[in-house]
């Protein structure tokens, strides 16, 4: 999909170890290709 | 959002200097619509890495309202944590990135006011940005919030 230079993580949990890790924050994006 | 907003280059600086993004395909795994209690894609939540949310948004968002919603949510996060020094850092960055934006500029003038009230003690810095924001945000829904002080 478009907008493939963003590292779009699929786990939450991995994704908020690494911001947490990283202090930063989380954007979640839920979105339906449909 | 795929189509027009992420490719765009500030969009994605943006997100890569600021947060860890984390997407979901509802068609895929519809489970997280329950989850992050959402009816309806898209849908674009600001976390704490503890699972807080700070900034919810659906629907679409160009990239210069994506830009601006976003640069809210780094504002509004240190202050739900009451971290206000952190807000108030980021304060001026964050109002630039709403300029032009009909709804989120006169809300991060809002916040950007309480921020420096918090973090500097002085009333006189929240009453000056709150009054800035009657002058040149009169019609906002944020100027309504404020127009308490300077009636009676």
């Amino acid at each position: 999909m478009a907008g493939e230079n963003i590292q779009w993580r699929h786990s939450l949990e991995e994704a908020q170890n690494e911001a947490r890790q990283q202090n930063k924050l989380l954007l979640v994006d839920l979105f339906n290709p449909g | 959002m795929g189509a027009v907003t992420y490719p765009d280059q500030q969009v994605e600086q943006l997100i890569q200097e600021h947060f860890i993004p984390v997407q979901f395909n509802v068609a895929e795994q519809p489970e997280a619509m329950e989850q992050f209690n959402t009816p309806w894609t898209p849908t674009l939540i600001v976390m704490d890495p503890d699972g807080k949310q700070h900034r919810r948004s659906q629907g679409y968002l160009d990239p210069q309202r994506f830009i601006a919603e976003m640069s809210l949510g780094r504002l509004v996060a240190p202050i739900d944590r009451q971290e206000f020094d952190r807000a108030q850092a980021i304060a001026g960055e964050v109002s630039a990135a709403t300029q032009g934006d009909p709804t989120r500029e006169p809300e991060a003038l809002y916040w950007a006011s309480v921020a420096h009230y918090k973090s500097s003690g002085d009333a006189n810095n929240l009453l000056a940005g709150w009054n800035r924001l009657l002058d040149e945000f009169p019609e906002s829904e944020w100027a309504k919030k404020v127009s308490f002080i300077r009636q009676g």
